[in-house]
């Protein structure tokens, strides 16, 4: 769907078409997620970003100008609203709390810096995808795409859990390798 | 820690099942280690990216996120309603959902829905005293009855809840009066049918103009077509005599098989009431059962020896519907019920039927929780049950199969798939489990008869390839049929793994079982054709006559989706690619 095809739907919610909304959700979801998963410290907090972004598109909606931008000014919202989570999360996070917790925090917080790349990155990612060999392949469709735990990916191919473990660490990792080379000048 | 260790830690930690003495241990690593943390960080970063590029996008759920988004902010500024507030969360829930959202950070999403129910609960001051009067009503009717009933035993879980029956005394001979309008009709979800996207034409061809309904209690029903393969989706022409046949012809054990159901439709014959039902537990439900087990066998208002009996059976269940649509109160009888109006509609395009079983459907979807699963009472709390849910969506299947333009059916198909891959199915693989509330993946607890019922419910919504159906097979490889002299044997679980073996592919477990099945069913069959005895059977032995009835009819009553469907000329028109959404 093109920018211009979007507004046509937008338009659609601002005259209060309801049905409408829907299609805008399904469209530009995908997007969205993969925009808020470079910098967020957990899905849950992508999962929880992205929701309270799409109220807060539906409660503003009647304010975008119709000029081909809808997703950069979505993105614009999910941006501010995953910092601003950031931020109340590290603040709440004290000292004496969740070592890990803090430390995905600052992670995330530190990621932030490099924003502007994060197309470029998705993309790359995408691409890197494609060129995984089949059993590797195979294995992140079956822990992201079916959502499968390890015990139950070890299960379902007769590996132990450690193998199943360290293949999935290995593909994270060849995966990460292969984005940067790619991002990297 | 080693390497190992450290990875498996990881994951762990990602899946949310590291123990807390794990999690320290792994923190103090953390901690100590800058090159793990290196790590760590880089595997979560990747771990997120990846979980946000492979996510599964639908409509029907782009279509359920909108409804709830638009809900919260529009709900927000308009007076407040009883049924709003209420929901049907009970009281509790709702605080200790407004109390999880107040700690959550501001601005999130469950922070502002928390604030936004506070407000409306204690908001303005003439509607303080509304929901006083509410909370003390329900108190009554909520909390009183859950506390005088006692707490089932985990054995009972799988019951069939026997609520009180609105049907007259069994043996009571008098026409059956409409049952009683409950006093509060179900929340109502409104879903939209979901836009097709799919560029196939329907599964099936469309249905004939509805006929006149006749109102008359005498009025007979008449089919409108005779059985035959032509115009039934393929996944029922195994009903037909020649086709029956031809399979059974294929069929090891087939004449002994048969001689078994042959016993059984006998025995319910003779066993049915004068008012057309069969006494049980519930006799709605046990009306369903027997009908499900006369239309396995090709026994319709039209056709076989048992027309009339049939005919007598399903006028029954259209007298016992109430306005709403509801044949009963209880969920399993109700949705029983509704699976067998949804396949007698199929085979006999009968209006009066068709009719019936649309208003029975849209009860259903009502009750349909938003992830997809339901509950007794179709409760919208955030318990769900996979047993309930397992009756609801094969009545659904069925009802899909009967009339596919109903609306919202889609929507509620493709939310029972979701239900039965993210809520029902335990964390560490090893099949679904029996109840848990939603949004909230049970980590372990899987039973073998709630796998049967998860493992059927994605093969027959079309999703027999998907990941957790193969783990359910896989963990219903052990599953033995066993019947020894006195004892109980789990007829339930029985029925559903009978149908999930059936559909798969490897052939070899499928006769393995086959063998288990027919040589404790025929063994344990009684002379005059009845089975007694099953889990859960309460002395009618309709129960388990019915259930093991309809496991020996397992070879033609759907036809498997691996199996095509022979191709023949179709007059009708349906489509080739029928078998691929089919019940199998």
């Amino acid at each position: 769907m093109n920018a211009e095809e979007l507004d046509q739907i937008v338009l659609r919610v601002q005259n209060g078409d309801r049905e409408a909304f829907a299609e805008v959700v399904f469209a530009i979801r995908r997007e969205l997620r993969i925009f808020l998963s470079a910098h967020a410290s957990s899905i849950t907090m992508v999962e929880e970003v992205l929701q309270t972004t799409f109220i807060t598109l539906y409660e503003n909606i009647a304010k975008y100008e119709r000029r081909g931008t809808f997703i950069p000014w979505a993105k614009g919202m999910a941006r501010n609203l995953l910092l601003k989570e950031l931020h109340a999360r590290s603040r709440d996070v004290t000292s004496d709390g969740d070592l890990i917790e803090r430390i995905m925090l600052r992670s995330a917080v530190e990621s932030t810096k490099g924003m502007d790349r994060e197309e470029e990155y998705a993309e790359k990612l995408r691409g890197c995808l494609k060129e995984l060999p089949e059993i590797s392949h195979r294995l992140v469709q079956q822990r992201y795409f079916d959502g499968l735990s390890v015990k139950a990916i070890a299960k379902l191919t007769n590996r132990t859990e450690t193998w199943t473990a360290v293949a999935l660490f290995r593909i994270r990792d060849l995966l990460r390798k292969c984005m940067m080379k790619e991002v990297t000048p | 820690m080693n390497d190992q260790d450290f990875i498996l830690a990881l994951e762990e930690y990602f899946d949310g099942t590291l123990t807390p003495e794990m999690r320290a241990a792994f923190g103090s690593e953390l901690s100590s280690n800058p090159e793990r943390r290196r790590l760590f960080e880089e595997q979560a970063r990747q771990h997120i990216r990846l979980h946000a590029q492979t996510s599964k996008i639908d409509f029907t759920e782009s279509q359920h996120i909108a409804m709830m988004v638009m809900d919260i902010v529009e709900k927000g500024h308009e007076p407040a309603r009883f049924s709003d507030i209420l929901h049907d969360q009970t009281l509790q829930e709702r605080f200790r959902a407004i109390r999880k959202g107040l700690r959550a950070p501001r601005g999130s999403n469950l922070n502002r829905y928390a604030r936004f129910a506070l407000l409306r609960l204690f908001g303005p001051p003439t509607f303080s005293v509304a929901v006083s009067t509410i909370v003390v009503l329900l108190l009554m009717f909520v909390w009183v009855p859950k506390i005088m009933r006692p707490e089932p035993e985990e054995y009972t879980v799988t019951q069939i809840d026997l609520a009180p029956s609105k049907a007259p005394p069994v043996l009571d001979p008098t026409p059956i009066p409409p049952a009683p309008t409950p006093e509060k009709e179900p929340p109502t979800i409104t879903f939209s049918p979901t836009p097709s996207r799919d560029p196939e034409p329907p599964a099936t061809p469309p249905l004939p103009p509805l006929p006149p309904v006749s109102t008359a209690p005498n009025a007979p029903l008449v089919p409108l077509r005779p059985l035959a393969p032509t115009g039934l989706p393929p996944g029922f022409i195994g009903r037909t005599d020649g086709e029956r046949e031809r399979i059974l012809k294929e069929t090891p054990e087939s004449e002994r098989t048969e001689k078994g159901v042959a016993g059984a439709l006998k025995w319910l014959h003779d066993h049915q009431l004068e008012n057309g039902s069969w006494a049980g537990q519930d006799p709605v439900a046990m009306t369903g059962l027997a009908l499900l087990a006369y239309l396995a066998h090709g026994e319709t208002p039209g056709t076989g020896r048992y027309s009339e009996t049939v005919t007598k059976g399903l006028k029954y269940l259209l007298a016992t519907q109430d306005a709403r649509g509801a044949y009963a109160q209880n969920v399993y009888a109700h949705a029983i019920a509704t699976y067998a109006m949804a396949e007698a509609c199929t085979l006999t395009r009968i209006g009066e039927l068709r009719a019936s079983m649309e208003k029975a459907v849209q009860v259903i979807i009502q009750g349909q929780q938003d992830a997809g699963g339901f509950d007794y009472q179709y409760s919208k709390g955030a318990r769900f049950d996979t047993s309930v849910s397992g009756w609801q969506i094969q009545a659904l299947k069925a009802a899909a199969l009967a009339d596919p333009a109903q609306p919202s059916l889609d929507a509620a198909l493709a939310k029972s798939v979701l239900f039965l891959q993210r809520e029902a199915f335990a964390r560490d693989g090893s099949g679904f489990v029996y109840e848990g509330k939603n949004g909230i993946p049970s980590a372990s607890g899987a039973k073998w008869t709630m796998t049967g019922v998860g493992t059927l419910g994605l093969q027959i919504l079309g999703k027999p390839h998907a990941a957790q159906a193969r783990l359910g097979l896989k963990a219903l490889r052990d599953v033995t049929f066993d019947w020894l002299p006195g004892t109980k044997p789990g007829v339930y679980g029985y029925y559903y793994v009978t149908q999930a073996k059936f559909q798969q592919e490897n052939r070899a477990a499928w006769q393995e079982w086959n063998l288990q099945m027919v040589r404790a069913l025929l063994k344990n069959q009684h002379t005059d054709g009845h089975w007694e005895n099953g889990d859960y059977d309460q002395g009618s032995h309709v129960y388990t006559t019915t259930l093991c009835a309809l496991m020996l009819e397992v070879y033609y009553r759907y036809l498997p989706t691996f199996e095509k469907a022979p191709e023949k000329p179709d007059p009708t028109g349906s489509q080739a690619g029928d078998v691929s959404v089919d019940v199998q």
